[in-house]
């Protein structure tokens, strides 16, 4: 009773914390340079939290070979380390992925000397999804096995192994001993686990020199938004997919797909903060209005996200947003080529 | 639930707006119409819940200064104000959604017509777009054009016809989704009211837009169709059909080729910018994807034509070419195998030709060139690049060179009396460059690589966009008047200065041989000019391609001849000034050969001076005249030569007033100052075919006046060339000087041993 009254508040108070704090963290950038620091400090981050993960899944696969690969003797001895462990690594792959990658996705995916990152990282698909965009990532398990060309590793190996979305790299197990094993209840094979870890690791270690030796530019920047912005709407239909459609896909249990929308619109948004200042010396009105584009999306998403806790939208109201979230980028998108336009010097 | 949310939202929404602008207001205004589709659409529909939303629209016509807009805006809000249930809710919702994008287009215009530039932009980034708006154009002319009042009716009818063409497409694409629910069985009543609400109230433009943009007829209302898959889909054909129409059939014809040219350059420039899934050269990248987005952006403008004049063809292959671009699209974007777009490209380029019998051939007038020709140069550019990064200079070089004509005579002739600054920028950005980087030529020259020549050609591109920009609004008669007049100024002012201020030196009747000469050798300028007026429009279009080449040649025998003629004022002012009685001693046979050689001068000034600027002037003109008509170009090409023929005539006589010494003392200064800018100006053209390469002096910053009338560039050899030639002069002056000092003091001592000498006495010889 009292949690139903106090609901709306709290609904309030968290579209007033999610739109207070959108400023300030964009608020910091002023210009290019701005924007590498956000991604180094990022990416740092994210660094940590992968050779942490290698930690976690090292020691995930040491009590597994300790009780020569029988998942359900070693869960039975050490459920309360394994659980410990896989919450680790669930941690940590948000840290790496959904509150790290995805803060910087608009960046990396959109930088074109980072976009095989993105591709790696997050975005690839398996080859058997068709010939564009295949992740180049083959992983050696340490029997000799390989996943070859399965998907980037976030998306459709590590998320997915972690949360029981993928049948292939998981042992089924009833973990919460209701006597029945739920569709996902799962542990992830320690052998998949740590040759994704040791992938992950050296990838974003490759990725943070690379952010580091970065020299951006504005251009960079605004190919970046161009590329990245209109992703909106892809990112709406994994976010249907996800946590609506009637076939579920496996993919997305990390966090909300709203989430990542929220991430990487805002490192969009970053990356205009950084031209902004341009733009609004040739054009204040337009340089005001993709100001507002962007913030107006991030409103829009944390409507949704209220919406999304509050457990029930209809499909009508699912494909109005949609409509919606579309219509926000499709204006962004030449809004920020006439910014183009202003901004490069002859 | 919904309605504490729709409250908050609101609130929230206002209490973040700070300062209300347009913008805001907006966007408030915006933000209420979402909330309110989506409680419609929802179901939720109340009308206690959507007082909040509802007054923010309230509060929006307070913004309105077009008595249109506000009672647009005032009858369809009080239609959503009375809406009893969700269904009758989402139609209003819809059509007040489709309304809003009308009132922002109307206030835009109000606000352009009463000259307020600021509100202009503002009204005009309130607006929504379809993701392939084509929308820089229109930024591009308020930039530059800022509130220029006779240009303002041309500006109007630009921005009306992008609105027209933005609200079209996005008609269109909501059309689209909305049978794509239908087929997927999700079109609830309350979603086929909202959306074809909102569709038919974009299509239905205000009569005061589509007069700006010079559109007539109105479409006719639709009524909303049922939610059936059959019902949209025949509703969507109809409201398609009445698209306005923008384009006229020459402007078909040109873009239906450009569509196909850019579908050609695609696989060219992805292939010279990604390489095994990475990109190589970001400039050739990003011109792959600019041209793909240009081709979306052409068939959404070939649209409403297609439909009346290929609704056949563009019933059954529509669909394929648009998924035929998505995937295009898509595969650059993903950086995809190159097998697939050159697959993809052909394929759309087939579907084209064979489908929607699209030639390449060109036909029309010809008229309105300026959007293929800067198509060419930048695949002319793009060529440049890539053979300059495979180390083939020369190649890049002459490739550049070819850009660097097109545009000259093509764009840079129509941009220069519209806008000198962005004229000069650009042409610097082929060949020396700026404070902002090297041109390309000078890149080129210092055999510059990886980013530095890429941000090289950028700058050229980006140079060259502004101008496309700038020349997509149309001319008025008066503007091409006096960019004919400008033109013929601007290239005849300093020919006929030299040729008045050497006849009015010529006087007297000892040298009306001499005047014969230089007229007769001026009249034939003209008149080789009128033929080359006239070949070049009839039987050698390809004439402008060698412009640069043969102004170069005629401008080296220009600099020679004038060499003469500085030697020849040297000599008759010494001759004539300090020591007449020389004349009398001048050997008879040495005479006679300076006398041949000093009219053929005299016939090659008067030529050359007069066809150096002629060539050029005709070869301007016949651009003026494609872009703004052969009657307005004439006027002021008459009142150019006017103007300059009374510059002339006042020079002339002038002249004649002045005592002949301190005429022959002007003459001399004028004919050394035309000498250093022929140099100048040949040095600048001999680096800008690549004869001569050029060397940038960083940091100097020469006014572009200086280049134009002085030719003074700021290159080393810009600068020095034509330091030699006033060293040459200051040599030839000394040199006859003392020549005549010797011959003077020969004479005075032949005079002296004269005097000196006895007097031969009679013969005493018997």
């Amino acid at each position: 009773m009292l949690f139903t009254t106090l609901r709306p508040f709290v609904l309030i108070l968290c579209l007033a914390v999610a739109l207070g704090f959108a400023v300030p963290a964009h608020a910091a950038v002023k210009n290019v340079d701005g924007v590498k620091a956000y991604l180094v400090k990022t990416v740092t981050k994210m660094d940590k939290a992968s050779h942490d993960f290698v930690k976690s899944a090292k020691a995930y696969a040491a009590i597994i070979d300790a009780y020569q690969g029988d998942y359900a003797k070693a869960y039975a001895a050490k459920k309360k380390e394994i659980d410990a462990l896989v919450k680790d690594m669930q941690e940590e792959y948000k840290t790496m992925d959904s509150y790290g990658y995805e803060t910087v996705e608009g960046i990396i995916g959109g930088v074109d000397a980072f976009t095989h990152y993105d591709r790696d990282l997050d975005a690839g698909v398996p080859k058997t999804e068709g010939a564009e965009n295949v992740a180049e990532i083959t992983l050696t398990l340490r029997d000799g096995k390989k996943i070859d060309q399965q998907g980037c590793l976030f998306t459709y190996i590590i998320e997915p192994t972690l949360w029981g979305g993928e049948k292939r790299w998981i042992v089924p197990m009833d973990l919460n001993g209701d006597g029945k094993i739920a569709p996902r209840e799962s542990l992830p094979k320690a052998e998949v686990m740590l040759a994704a870890a040791d992938d992950v690791s050296k990838r974003i270690d490759a990725l943070l020199a690379d952010a580091k030796a970065w020299k951006p530019t504005d251009a960079d920047c605004i190919a970046a938004m161009i590329a990245m912005t209109p992703t909106l709407s892809d990112y709406f239909e994994d976010w249907k997919e996800s946590r609506y459609s009637a076939k579920q896909s496996g993919r997305f249990f990390a966090v909300s797909r709203v989430s990542d929308m929220r991430g990487i619109m805002g490192s969009c948004g970053i990356m205009y903060l950084a031209v902004d200042p341009s733009v609004a010396e040739k054009d204040p009105a337009l340089a005001k209005s993709i100001q507002k584009g962007f913030e107006g999306i991030n409103t829009f998403l944390d409507k949704i996200d209220v919406r999304e806790k509050d457990g029930s939208v209809t499909l009508a109201e699912i494909d109005e947003m949609a409509a919606q979230a579309k219509e926000h980028t499709d204006k962004l998108v030449p809004q920020i080529e006439q910014a183009k336009a202003l901004v490069e010097k002859n | 639930m919904r309605a504490k949310l729709l409250i908050v939202s609101t609130l929230l929404a206002c209490v973040c707006a700070g300062r209300a602008d347009v913008l805001d207001e907006t966007a408030d205004t915006q933000t209420a119409l979402d909330d309110l589709a989506l409680s419609a659409v929802g179901k939720h529909w109340n009308i206690q819940t959507a007082a909040p939303p509802l007054s923010a629209l309230g509060q929006f016509s307070s913004q309105l200064q077009s008595p249109e807009a506000k009672a647009l805006w005032t009858k369809d809000l009080a239609e959503l104000n009375s809406a009893g249930d969700s269904p009758g809710a989402a139609a209003a919702v819809g059509k007040l959604e489709g309304t809003l994008q009308q009132v922002l287009a109307l206030e835009m215009l109000a606000a352009w017509q009463s000259g307020n530039l600021e509100a202009t932009r503002e009204w005009r980034a309130s607006i929504k777009l379809p993701k392939h708006a084509s929308a820089v154009e229109g930024l591009l002319a308020l930039q530059r054009i800022g509130g220029a009042a006779d240009q303002r009716a041309e500006v109007a009818r630009m921005l009306a016809r992008e609105t027209l063409v933005w609200q079209g497409s996005r008609a269109r694409e909501r059309a689209d989704d909305l049978l794509r629910l239908a087929k997927a069985d999700r079109a609830t009543p309350e979603l086929v009211a909202l959306r074809a609400s909102e569709i038919n109230a974009l299509t239905q433009f205000p009569p005061a837009l589509l007069s700006a943009a010079k559109v007539p007829g109105q479409p006719a209302a639709i009524p909303v169709p049922a939610d059936t898959e059959e019902a949209i889909a025949q509703w969507k054909l109809t409201l398609e059909s009445q698209l306005p129409d923008l384009l006229t059939a020459d402007d078909v014809d040109r873009q239906e080729r450009l569509v196909v040219k850019l579908l050609r350059l695609v696989p060219m420039e992805y292939r010279a910018g990604v390489r095994d899934g990475q990109i190589v050269v970001p400039l050739e990248y990003r011109e792959a994807v600019s041209f793909t987005v240009q081709a979306e952006q052409i068939l959404v403008e070939l649209r409403p034509n297609w439909l009346k004049t290929k609704g056949e063809a563009l019933k059954k292959y529509g669909a394929d070419l648009e998924n035929g671009l998505a995937t295009l699209e898509e595969t650059i974007a993903s950086k995809g195998d190159i097998l697939i777009i050159d697959k993809t490209c052909k394929d759309l380029s087939a579907l084209l030709q064979d489908r929607f019998g699209i030639s390449l051939r060109k036909a029309g007038k010809g008229s309105d060139v300026v959007q293929e020709t800067a198509l060419e140069i930048r695949s002319l550019l793009s060529q440049s690049l890539q053979a300059a990064h495979a180390g083939n200079w020369r190649q890049a070089n002459d490739l550049r060179l070819e850009a660097y004509t097109t545009f000259d005579l093509e764009i840079e002739a129509r941009v220069l009396p519209r806008d000198p600054d962005l004229a000069t920028r650009a042409e610097r950005s082929f060949l020396d460059g700026s404070a902002a980087g090297p041109g390309i030529k000078a890149a080129l020259d210092q055999r510059a690589k990886g980013e530095v020549l890429d941000n090289t050609y950028a700058r050229t591109l980006k140079a060259l966009d502004e101008s496309v920009a700038l020349l997509r609004v149309g001319l008025s008669p008066t503007t091409v008047s006096i960019t004919a007049f400008t033109i013929v100024l601007r290239e005849g002012l300093e020919a006929v200065v030299i040729l008045a201020a050497l006849l009015a030196g010529l006087r007297g009747p000892e040298n009306a041989a001499s005047r014969r000469q230089v007229g007769l050798g001026a009249w034939a300028a003209i008149a080789v000019s009128a033929i080359t007026f006239i070949l070049a429009r009839t039987v050698i279009q390809s004439l402008s391609r060698y412009g640069e080449t043969l102004e170069a040649v005629i401008s080296i025998l220009a600099v020679i001849i004038l060499l003469i003629v500085t030697n020849w004022v040297f000599h008759k002012f010494y001759w004539t000034g300090w020591n007449a009685r020389l004349r009398e001693l001048k050997d008879k046979a040495a005479t006679q050969r300076g006398q041949q050689w000093e009219s053929l001068a005299m016939c090659g000034v008067g030529f050359l001076t007069i066809y150096r600027e002629g060539f050029e002037t005709t070869l301007f003109m016949q651009s003026l005249i494609l872009e703004g008509g052969f009657t307005a170009s004439l006027i002021g090409l008459f009142a150019g030569l006017a103007v300059i023929g009374l510059a002339g005539w006042a020079i002339f006589t002038w002249g004649m007033k002045l005592p002949y010494r301190k005429l022959l003392v002007w003459t001399g200064v004028l004919v050394v100052t035309i000498l250093a800018t022929f140099l100048g100006s040949t040095v600048r053209l001999f680096q800008t075919i690549g004869w001569m390469p050029i060397h940038p002096i960083r940091g100097l910053e020469i006014p572009t006046w200086m280049g134009t009338w002085l030719g003074i560039y700021p290159s080393w050899e810009g600068l020095v060339i034509p330091l030699l030639g006033f060293a040459y002069v200051g040599g030839a002056w000394l040199f006859v000087r003392w020549q005549g000092l010797r011959k003077q003091a020969a004479f005075e001592a032949m005079v002296q041993s004269r005097r000196e000498s006895p007097r031969p006495t009679a013969n005493t010889g018997a």
